[in-house]
């Protein structure tokens, strides 16, 4: 499937979020000092990993096909080499990393320049536990209270099925089956709403999004 | 001693490059946040703190601070998943079922009137400190904040499987829970555990973590308790506990959580006829005080830690000054037990200002003695050398 055709279809996709707590950009809070050494050392990289190739910004690949499972930090903290690498992208790929053709070299290229071995320490941030507690706790409705199933059914299969699966267990997108962000509507919403990895933004009604939400609750 | 405010003196001073050198896993796993409200009741500090190694799905470490108490309080007890929780539901049940006469299907609920057990055991993830692990190898890159002690109340497994009736051919219980994977091409979180430790009476379906309800995070409403061995056993949101002959196939049993039957040199790829399936941990002791890269005054010292084995009750924890050259016993505090950590305590006397290294290392009562250096293996499991941290006496 063509990385085009994938876009346009993402476009009529539901939500790829597995957490609430994903839906804010990770980088955004981890520790400064954290940060800026990654920056420095992702910048680098991303240019020699780029380097006489043409089209997507290996970092974009990133985005767009490993972190709808996984945050940054879990490629972030590894110090692979290049072989180490290959296995992990091949592994990711069976797996159902949705990556075209080609893009697991550049992926590679991208991974073993910033993250291999002499890629200094990982400094993993200290994060406030209570913060990490209330991430998974259901939250309350709001507008996207008294869904009707019925409908979210038929939204469901007209705008989210392609890619999340005709029984939303996942198929480019991720399973949505059985997922606490299905008790935090507002998180849903929101993702749905702003896209994420290779969905693009949804616009839907509150209603639509009570609706869908409510039919997936219904589903194991 | 080293007090709080020196240490937060010191990592608020220091440069990153320094702390990056000096102290580059005491940081990870030992780091207190300097900036916390800590006012009003609430907790603060390294009180409310987890080292964060994955947001979604969670991957979250200990602080090393918290290495030092019997007990880990559950908002800062380490968690770990493949795949993250599925959604809260207190009536999520677990089916007995397979090779069994009379197949169970019970909620929390269904539970009572069982006799009740409660047990203190160390749960430990499988790739504890795996970033020490040279060459490096894929995986969560753990310092040693992936473990942490808790009493655990429940069922024993054993009188579940009594009650269904287990034929006497079977061999294991596959065991898996709620948490599906996030595509149907990643497979399936299932492991086996031989039918022998399934119906070992420590094993638990529990209920509660100490003295609470498991919390989503810990696997509510039931996780499976089995002490001694690694996390990857002790199945978070149960829902199967599937009676079979055989081993279960598919990558988390037959591929991931293998260890080398022998040692293998560091780096290479280990035939799948040399690897067998993990089971218990080995013996270890971790320093939880003082920190890595620390500072502390002139005089009296005390390290603390904890010690524990998956194979026997520990026996002693020794602490060398002199790199290994000569041990001294340090004290055990506490129960000791199979799967189960003891407090370990040392004093001693520091006259002059000088860089001071501690070594610490644990026996078990099978005489299994902590290595000074680690077996390499290809996915960096069970590392448990002598742990090595230094501070400046001043």
């Amino acid at each position: 499937m063509s990385a085009r055709l994938l876009r346009s279809l993402s476009s009529l996709v539901l939500v790829a979020a597995l957490d609430a707590s994903l839906v804010g950009c990770p980088k955004t809070d981890v520790a400064p000092s954290q940060d800026a050494g990654v920056a420095a050392v992702s910048e680098a990289g991303a240019q020699s990993a780029n380097a006489g190739t043409s089209g997507i910004d290996p970092k974009e690949l990133v985005a767009k096909d490993c972190l709808s499972c996984h945050t940054d930090e879990m490629l972030m903290q590894q110090r692979l080499t290049e072989a180490q690498w290959t296995a992990v992208v091949k592994k990711m790929t069976t797996w159902g990393a949705p990556l075209d053709p080609g893009d697991d070299t550049k992926l590679v290229a991208y991974l073993s320049a910033n993250y291999g071995p002499d890629a200094g320490p990982f400094i993993p941030p200290s994060t406030p536990a209570s913060e990490m507690a209330v991430a998974l706790d259901p939250l309350p409705d709001g507008p996207y209270a008294g869904g009707d199933p019925v409908k979210g059914k038929l939204l469901f299969e007209e705008k989210c099925g392609t890619c999340h699966g005709a029984n939303a267990k996942g198929l480019i997108g991720v399973n949505l089956v059985d997922r606490p962000i299905l008790y935090r509507a507002p998180d849903f919403a929101r993702t749905v709403a702003k896209g994420r990895g290779r969905m693009l933004p949804l616009q839907i009604t509150d209603t639509e999004q009570a609706s869908v939400i409510a039919y997936l609750r219904t589903l194991h | 001693m080293i007090s709080r405010l020196d240490r937060r003196a010191f990592l608020q001073t220091a440069s990153l490059a320094f702390i990056a050198s000096l102290a580059r896993r005491a940081w990870a796993d030992g780091g207190t946040p300097t900036t916390t409200a800590g006012d009003g009741g609430a907790l603060s500090g390294a009180e409310d703190a987890f080292v964060r190694f994955g947001s979604a799905p969670q991957q979250l470490a200990t602080p090393l601070s918290f290495m030092e108490r019997p007990i880990t309080p559950t908002r800062v007890f380490f968690v770990r998943s493949h795949f993250g929780p599925p959604a809260l539901d207190p009536a999520r049940k677990v089916a007995i079922t397979g090779m069994v006469k009379s197949p169970l299907t019970l909620s929390v609920a269904d539970l009572k009137g069982l006799p009740e057990v409660t047990i203190t055991a160390v749960l430990q993830c499988a790739g504890n400190s795996r970033s020490f692990i040279e060459p490096r190898v894929p995986g969560v890159q753990w310092s040693h904040g992936a473990m942490g002690q808790a009493t655990f109340t429940g069922v024993r497994l054993k009188d579940l499987l009594e009650k269904a009736g287990v034929d006497t051919k079977a061999g294991f219980v596959r065991v898996s829970g709620g948490d599906l994977p996030p595509k149907p091409t990643v497979p399936a979180f299932i492991r086996s555990i031989p039918l022998a430790r399934a119906m070992d009476p420590t094993t638990l379906v529990a209920t509660r973590m100490n003295g609470e309800p498991l919390t989503l995070a810990h696997g509510a409403p039931l996780r499976l308790i089995v002490p001694g061995w690694a996390g990857d056993h002790w199945i978070k949101w149960l829902t199967t506990v599937n009676v079979q002959k055989d081993e279960a196939d598919g990558f988390y049993m037959q591929t991931a959580y293998k260890f080398p039957t022998e040692p293998v040199p560091p780096g290479q790829p280990v035939p799948p006829e040399k690897m067998k399936s993990l089971t218990t941990f080995p013996v270890k002791s971790i320093i939880g005080r003082p920190a890595d890269g620390g500072r502390a005054a002139v005089g009296a010292q005390e390290i603390v830690g904890i010690a524990f084995s998956g194979d026997a009750a520990i026996a002693k924890v020794e602490v060398s000054l002199d790199d290994g050259k000569t041990w001294k016993p340090a004290a055990l505090e506490g129960e000791g037990g199979v799967g189960r950590w003891q407090v370990f305590r040392y004093r001693f006397e520091q006259k002059a200002a000088a860089r001071v290294t501690a070594l610490a290392r644990a026996t078990d009562r099978k005489n299994n003695a902590q290595p000074e250096k680690a077996v390499w293996n290809p996915s960096g499991y069970h590392w448990n050398a002598w742990h090595r941290v230094s501070w400046e006496v001043a």
